[in-house]
């Protein structure tokens, strides 16, 4: 089937949000393509899942401190913090009858590509249900999902390099001696491809380019006009709005 | 009339999510907010899964609030992943004390 694919762009957090829901509502409208695109946060970015409570997740002063943006996402999950120079997020938007009801294997099937894609750079990987993608039990990538209206929207992290102290100076974490475990233990369940191989991020874009493209007819595209101002209508109406953020 | 109270507690799921309670109480639940790394879909039905258990007398008849959730998921076709109703109601009589 046929797929759009949009390279690499950085946009702001409220954007990147609002850019998923734009396209989910053109690929139901029948404007566009189902679609895969890359991009990255600038500035950096937390985002937390769409169940999780701000304030027991994210130290609000901290983050405005350090310049870094706080979005709720659409999909479940967990907070992610989002380095400008650290990841690459990508986004899967398609009908949902192109994918598996069941909503583990349909993690499996898109984690699948992404898993392949890092073979393609030497990085021998795993699916781990839920939702992560593992390196000899370490996490690598991160997943979530959700199902609007018939369309099925998966996005995710590949982890590039990880600043642990960084992220957790952004994070709640209510006593010190809490956090420097925390941050022991983050680093021996999470690692980056830095970790692994020497690879540039334009490589690992490459490969992920490829992951996706298995089995798919690919058109490199980009956003469409409407698409854009339907983004930049959201990202100031919704996701950059209190209420939204706040929302529990 | 009994005076309101409140609590809270989380449980992080072996091989699964993290939940967390925030509850308003007194002779029954007032009202009690879920969040957590844990996935809903659809995702709005985190109103009605709050809805089920507001208004609970206490003690909780915790079998019978189980069985509430599941009818309500089946119902509206909705699927909770990473978290069981079970862990909810476990969590939610922690945070009651």
């Amino acid at each position: 089937m046929k797929f759009r694919m949009i390279p690499f762009q950085l946009f702001d957090a409220f954007t990147n949000m609002a850019l998923d829901e734009a396209i989910m509502e053109s690929i139901r409208a029948g404007e566009s393509l189902p679609t895969i695109r890359f991009y990255g946060w600038q500035p950096s970015a937390i985002s937390i899942g769409y169940f999780q409570g701000l304030n027991n997740e994210v130290d609000l002063d901290a983050c405005r401190a350090a310049g870094v943006d706080v979005v709720r996402r659409l999909t479940g999950g967990g907070a992610v913090y989002h380095d400008r120079h650290g990841e690459i997020t990508y986004s899967l938007l398609t009908p949902l009858e192109h994918f598996p009801p069941n909503i583990i294997e349909s993690y499996h099937v898109v984690c699948d590509d992404i898993i392949h894609a890092l073979s393609l750079i030497g990085i021998s990987a795993t699916f781990t249900p839920i939702n992560d993608i593992s390196v000899d039990g370490r996490k690598i990538s991160g997943n979530a999902q959700t199902r609007r209206g018939g369309i099925f929207l998966q996005h995710g992290t590949i982890l590039y390099t990880v600043d642990v102290e960084r992220m957790f100076s952004l994070l709640t974490v209510s006593q010190t001696k809490i956090a420097d475990k925390l941050i022991k233990s983050v680093k021996k369940r999470v690692t980056f491809i830095r970790q692994h191989n020497t690879a540039s991020i334009e490589e690992v874009l490459a490969a992920l380019e490829k992951g996706f493209s298995r089995g798919r007819e690919i058109v490199v595209g980009s956003y469409s006009h409407k698409e854009l101002q339907r983004a930049q209508e959201l990202a100031r109406q919704k996701y950059g709005s209190q209420q939204w953020v706040a929302m529990r | 009339m009994s005076e309101v109270r409140q609590g809270s507690a989380s449980l992080k799921v072996a091989g699964g999510k993290m939940v967390r309670v925030d509850v308003r109480y007194s002779d029954a639940i007032q009202s009690l907010k879920l969040t957590g790394d844990f996935f809903l879909h659809p995702e709005e039905t985190i109103s009605a899964l709050e809805a089920c258990l507001a208004g609970a007398k206490i003690p909780l008849e915790v079998d019978d609030l189980i069985e509430k959730l599941n009818t309500m998921l089946q119902e509206k076709r909705a699927e909770l992943i990473g978290v069981t109703p079970e862990d909810i109601l476990a969590v939610l009589e922690e945070a009651l004390g």
